[in-house]
């Protein structure tokens, strides 16, 4: 119970954000969604830049709703990083000590212990022009953490490295966060970077909560056919033609066999090489299925198959 | 109670027009009132019917047709001109290329009456051209007979506002990019077509904001028309008013022709804003479309041509100036016409008691004053205009900007109607041709500031407010040291444009008042071409420390931009 957003309600030209949850401390959780879902505005709202129009929201049970951005002592680290251009490095890491008139020796202690926590040690002189996007983005990292915030707030940390960086920085945010023990909250499109590193998912879709849970239970158990399919990779096969109320039946591509539940047959459209197994594209009466093969499959383009999804691994969504 | 902490930016929503309030009042007296007492005085009883008999004069039709057809060859000899220069710059690189880059922002801070002095040293009769060339032919007359001739006219324009269409149009063809006519070319289209068909659409915009820009600089030209023209014959609707208001002494007639002539000269400025508009947005596309590209393969023959072009080019806007230093340097032996060096010309220009050292005194006086009435305000302007939404800002803005297309001259004789109905005498028109001055200055100070202001990232504000900064502290350690180079610049502009300023002060300075331009102007008039030039070197060295200044701010300190959507929820 570190954070909980009560009734929180906020209006912002046509897009309406309704949010009323409580989250555990101690963990890192993500505010997953696709873009305009309101994972932005969640997270403007928690370091005060916006004040709902109604409802509270509590940190560590005290109500922060009027408390000024300046006074929340929570550490952002934003898309862009937005580092001072005309500080150095280490500047930029003091600046939050300084506000808070931390002494000179103090801060320049504090300022080298934290470029050690994020590898960039001897780098306090640096320019922030002269630093590559993943050490800007340590950087970033470093001056949230400086003044020992009470909670972390990522916005798409990574969203502005290439892929390889993004995996690597991704496990070492996991890691600190982990030995600090700090709150954090990690606002990302990335369903896979959500999965991989939370302990705790927020999936968000137009301004209100989709799903919560942990990464397992998201994607183990959709509760909607838009959880289903944003987060991993999905079949949604619509379900009979009940006009009032749509419904969906959706399993995983890994969740085929061929022993008992329901069947499928088809002909193979086109296979997708994944390195650790084949994903075809299979068009059945039911329409286009995923379906994932083992790499000695013996499967080929045009092939007529038959499979079956076990009834436990089918759920029906609506 | 709490939201206070919300909107504690001065500016968000309607506040910020407050805020305005205060830069705005200052125009109300330097600029608005003053030109509406024109207004006010042609529209009365006499004055109205002197007013009619202006708008309905041939003369004055006349004056007011070649206004504009002097403003047109000019404006087309200067883009034509230009358009190679814009090319070479787009689209090669080559050593000295940034110098070449930072002197085309000689015109926004070159007086014109240096201008004037270098041509006349220069291409007069017995100018450094006349007399190399005689002196090569063995010629008896000099060969080049330009000066006070609708050609004089032409050509110093030209040389003036040219590196102004080379920076604009430049900028806008370095952004459209190769790829783009390279595929035009792939897709079976020969050069000439795909320059026609696509290049050309892309750089019209720019051309054409260029010149309209240089149009409304000719159109409001002054000293250039004074000397260069030399008589009735070449005489703009700007000259007119001040010799109906300064030698005429028909402050009526000089009303009414003022009227005129800021109706099409707001005309102009509004054309130009929206070709800048539009040209902007182009640019924007340009930038999002396509990454610059810079392709240097190109024959060593066309290359060696056109870096010829800038080489001969270049020398003729600074060698006119190189003659003005070198001719201050020099004296004349006796009456025998030989010049030899000497610092005889300083010597009578720093001569204690002198007309010119007054005026050293005076410019001096009034560009620091300029700098510190105009620096302040424009930058307060600035910031509050960047960080404000609604439309009421908007209004204000450009009530801001309009001095801009209003001229100099026309600002000056609404101070002459002001002090025709003060109580009190103000001495030397010290007090008033300062106020004028800020009033001049302040647009140009808020423009560069706007620029550095529009790039400062909102984020960063946001960074320092989570991490417990105030917002004075915000201020003073993040936007202040990032506004620090458009506020030099700004600075920068007010003094050279103070420093230059000939229009307004010449039409209200009495004996005391003088600046450097006009002892320079009356040196001029007086043939004492030594004395003037030594001014002008004076003159040139001042203002030439204010364009380092500009330039070296242009590319020290760049700031990041980022191209995130703020209001992304």
């Amino acid at each position: 119970m570190s954070l909980k957003f009560k009734g929180i309600k906020k209006q912002l030209g046509n897009f309406s954000f309704d949010v009323d949850i409580e989250l555990e401390g101690g963990m890192l959780i993500s505010l997953l969604g696709p873009s305009g879902c309101g994972k932005t505005t969640a997270l403007r709202i928690i370091a005060g830049f916006h004040h709902p129009d109604m409802g509270r929201i509590y940190l560590e049970g005290e109500d922060i709703t009027d408390v000024p951005p300046r006074r929340r002592n929570i550490g952002l680290v934003f898309q862009n990083y937005a580092l001072f251009p005309h500080l150095s490095a280490g500047e930029n890491i003091a600046y939050g000590l300084r506000t808070r008139k931390w002494g000179r020796i103090v801060i320049r202690k504090r300022v080298d212990e934290l470029l050690e926590t994020v590898q960039l040690k001897g780098y306090g002189k640096r320019r922030i022009q002269d630093l590559s996007g993943g050490e800007q983005q340590r950087v970033a990292l470093a001056r949230a953490l400086a003044p020992k915030p009470r909670l972390l707030l990522l916005d798409e940390p990574l969203s502005a490295l290439d892929a390889k960086l993004r995996r690597e920085l991704r496990r070492e945010i996991r890691i600190l966060q982990q030995e600090l023990g700090i709150t954090t909250i990690y606002v990302t499109h990335d369903q896979e970077e959500a999965l991989a590193i939370s302990d705790h998912v927020v999936l968000m879709r137009e301004g209100r909560v989709e799903q919560t849970g942990r990464p397992e239970e998201l994607y183990a158990d959709p509760v909607s056919p838009f959880s289903g399919g944003f987060i991993g990779i999905s079949n949604l096969l619509p379900l009979s033609s009940e006009a009032e109320e749509k419904r969906w039946m959706f399993f995983r591509p890994e969740d085929i066999g061929t022993g008992e539940g329901r069947m499928f047959r088809g002909k193979i459209r086109e296979i997708e090489y994944y390195g650790s197994f084949y994903q075809a594209l299979v068009k059945t009466s039911d329409g286009l299925i995923k379906v994932n093969f083992p790499t000695n499959h013996p499967h080929k383009v045009s092939d007529e198959i038959t499979f079956s999804v076990p009834e436990e691994n089918l759920k029906v969504l609506k | 109670m709490g939201r206070n902490y919300f909107t504690v930016r001065p500016g968000s929503g309607a506040g910020g027009s407050i805020f305005l309030l205060l830069p705005f009042l200052f125009l109300v007296t330097v600029f608005y009132f003053p030109l509406s007492l024109i207004l006010i005085y042609s529209f009365s009883g006499s004055s109205l019917s002197r007013f009619l008999e202006i708008l309905t004069s041939s003369y004055y039709l006349r004056v007011i047709g070649f206004t504009i057809f002097q403003a047109a060859i000019s404006t087309l000899f200067a883009v034509f001109l230009a358009l190679p220069g814009a090319y070479i710059m787009s689209h090669f690189t080559f050593p000295g290329k940034k110098v070449i880059k930072a002197l085309t922002t000689i015109p926004f801070v070159l007086p014109s009456i240096l201008v004037v002095l270098g041509f006349v040293i220069f291409f007069g009769n017995n100018g450094v051209l006349n007399s190399f060339l005689k002196s090569i032919f063995n010629l008896d007359e000099p060969p080049l007979k330009i000066l006070y001739s609708l050609k004089a006219i032409i050509l110093a324009h030209g040389f003036y506002n040219f590196p102004i269409a080379i920076q604009v149009i430049s900028g806008v063809w370095e952004k459209i990019g190769s790829d783009i006519r390279l595929a035009a070319e792939g897709l079976g289209a020969g050069r000439i077509r795909a320059f026609l068909t696509i290049t050309l659409p892309q750089l019209l915009p720019g051309i054409m904001t260029a010149a309209a820009l240089i149009f409304l600089f000719c159109f409001m030209s002054f000293a250039v028309i004074l000397v260069l023209g030399g008589g009735p014959q070449f005489t703009t609707v700007e000259v007119e008013v001040y010799r109906l208001a300064r030698i005429g002494v028909d402050l009526e007639g000089a009303g009414g022709l003022a009227i005129i002539s800021s109706v099409l000269s707001l005309l102009f400025l509004y054309f130009y804003l929206r070709l800048q508009d539009r040209y902007s947005f182009a640019e924007e596309m340009q930038l999002s479309a396509a990454k610059v590209k810079r392709f240097t393969a190109s024959p060593p023959v066309v290359r060696l041509l056109l870096i010829l072009y800038l080489l001969v080019i270049l020398t003729l806007i600074i060698a006119p100036l190189l003659s003005v230093v070198a001719r201050s340097f020099t004296a004349r032996v006796r009456w025998s016409g030989i010049t030899s060096f000497s610092l005889k010309s300083y010597a009578q220009v720093f001569q204690e008691g002198s007309v010119s050292l007054l005026a050293i005194w005076n410019s001096v006086r009034y560009a620091l004053a300029t700098v510190l009435i105009a620096v302040p305000l424009g930058s307060f302007s600035a910031y509050v205009i960047v960080r404000s939404r609604g439309e009421f800002v908007r209004i204000l803005e450009s009530l801001i900007m309009l001095p801009m297309g209003i001229s100099s001259i026309i600002l000056g004789l609404g101070y002459l109607r002001l002090l025709n109905i003060l109580p009190w005498e103000i001495k030397g028109g010290r007090l008033i041709i300062i106020s004028a001055h800020a009033a001049i200055a302040f647009p140009f100070v808020l423009r560069s500031v706007k620029a550095v202001m529009k790039k400062i990232d909102m984020t960063l504000v946001d960074a320092g407010r989570s991490l417990g900064a105030t917002p004075l502290r915000i201020f003073r350690t993040i936007e202040f040291p990032l506004l620090k180079s458009g506020i030099l610049t700004g600075g920068a502009f007010a003094f050279a444009i103070s420093m230059g300023e000939v229009q307004a002060t010449m039409i209200l300075a009495d004996r005391e008042g003088i600046n450097i331009p006009i002892a320079m102007y009356r040196f001029i008039g007086a043939y004492n071409f030594f004395a003037a030039c030594a001014l002008g070197t004076l003159l040139m060295v001042l203002c030439f420390l204010a364009f380092l200044m500009i330039e070296h701010f242009r590319y020290g300190s760049e700031i990041k931009e980022n191209s995130r959507n703020e209001s992304e929820v």
